[in-house]
């Protein structure tokens, strides 16, 4: 019979698994999900992280200041190179300079590149003019910049950073203010809990504050209190449609604030919210 | 030679050690035992290195692993979503999201008889996804299905999914 060395085995193999594991980690930077028609998904060029990328843990402040100084230079020098030779983007050649003076402090200070790829495919894909993109842009980079000296650049890991940003910025766009994605990435962070909830989190509570004309300051309360619910991402759709019902029966925002914190804070669900916005139809409670 | 094997008391004289081989041999060569080696000693020599032992090993574990992965994947991690436009008038249309890069490559929808326009996608659970209807190559619009539209800052308006 032939013999097998198990034990060598299985380290050759966990090397294995470790290649493929960095190979699709670098060729990735969307959802990694096959597209129907066999084109691959989404991410383009992967992503090179300034800072975020390679976080320095071993040397002292200057070191790592430098590191991240140098990481910041390279990653905006690709995007300037990018910009000047993407065919997908070529229609944004008369506004090159404005997008990467925009794009340079907020590279410098940790947000991803990649954002600004993601933000420029989607304004060429919907035909947006250079003008508008430029402004968009900028304005998105104001955001960026704020945003990466606030929660630093550990934190999300490099592969889901540009992603999180984009989120943020829609969030922020939408009404949330910068302290309320902060502190929804500070709680992330500290509860290991994934980048993609934090920013399906923000987004919930942006779509709430349009839906129920929810104060910037409360759309950030109830970012939080999602963010840290026991509710599955699958929900926070189902919850933007409760609030939209509570409004209609003529519940204040505030009022649906109070119960959505309550019942998320006391770790009760979507159904037990339900059930408080609406004692009349569940008038035996459980 | 006595003397030297009383000191060792393992050691064995080798010629009666090779007459016993001997006799053993002859005994199973009497009952009939066959010649050859087994079948599975007669495969090339290149089958026998130790270095395909190990990579015949590796693909193994490689393949019970996937399956594994495969099924936890089955088992929830990913959603099949459809997303759904009525466009008869229209001769195109294409799904941009944050999850294709926003090309839409890939991503256009069917169109049944009565012109509604579909596509289902495997997208991953435990995220929001943001993304458009690109009609005719020229003009988007966000999904008039669902209310939850945002502001994209350039104009318009993008529908987010949760999953």
């Amino acid at each position: 019979m032939m013999r097998i060395d198990w034990r060598k085995a299985a380290t050759f193999s966990l090397a294995l698994f470790c290649a493929a594991g960095l190979a699709a980690q670098g060729g990735a930077g969307g959802a990694g999900i096959p597209t129907p028609g066999g084109a691959t998904p989404g991410a383009g060029p992967s992503q090179s992280a300034p800072g975020g990328g390679v976080p320095d843990r071993s040397g002292g402040p200057f070191t790592g200041a430098a590191t991240r100084e140098g990481a910041g230079r390279d990653a905006v020098e690709a995007f300037g190179r990018w910009l000047e030779t993407s065919g997908e983007v070529s229609r944004f050649l008369p506004v090159r300079y404005r997008l990467l003076a925009a794009a340079v402090p907020a590279i410098e200070a940790g947000a991803p590149a990649e954002a600004f790829r993601i933000r420029l495919r989607e304004a060429a894909a919907k035909g947006a003019s250079p003008e508008t993109t430029a402004d968009a842009l900028e304005a998105d980079a104001a955001r960026w910049t704020a945003l990466a000296r606030l929660i630093g650049t550990d934190w999300p890991p490099a592969s889901k950073s540009a992603a999180f940003y984009v989120s943020a910025a829609l969030a922020m766009r939408n009404g949330i203010e910068l302290e309320a994605v902060a502190g929804v990435a500070a709680w992330a962070r500290a509860e290991k809990s994934s980048p993609e909830r934090a920013a399906a989190a923000l987004t919930a509570a942006a779509t709430l504050r349009a839906a129920i004309s929810l104060s910037p300051a409360e759309a950030g309360r109830a970012a939080l209190a999602v963010a840290a619910s026991r509710l599955k991402v699958g929900h926070f759709d189902d919850l933007v449609e409760l609030a939209e019902r509570a409004a209609r029966s003529g519940l204040s925002p505030f009022l649906f604030l109070a119960a959505l914190e309550s019942t998320f804070g006391s770790g009760e669900g979507l159904e037990d919210l339900e059930r408080r916005l609406f004692p009349q139809v569940f008038p035996s409670g459980r | 030679m006595k003397q030297d094997l009383r000191e060792k008391p393992f050691g064995r004289d080798p010629e009666r050690a090779a007459r016993s081989a001997e006799a053993i041999m002859a005994r199973v060569r009497a009952l009939g035992a066959p010649d050859r080696a087994p079948a599975v000693l007669a495969f090339p020599a290149f089958v026998r290195s130790r270095a395909v032992r190990y990579v015949a090993a590796a693909a193994l574990v490689a393949v019970l692993s996937s399956l594994a992965t495969l099924a936890v994947i089955g088992n929830g991690s990913s959603a099949q979503v459809r997303f759904v436009l009525e466009a008869p008038e229209a001769s195109e249309v294409r799904l941009a999201a944050d999850f294709n890069g926003w090309t839409g490559e890939g991503y256009a929808l069917e169109r049944d008889v009565s012109g509604t326009w579909s596509i289902t996608v495997p997208l991953r659970k435990g995220a929001s996804y943001s993304y458009i209807f690109l009609i005719d190559g020229e003009r988007w619009v966000p999904d008039p299905a669902t209310h939850q539209v945002l502001d994209d800052g350039l104009g318009g308006g993008v529908s987010t999914i949760s999953l």
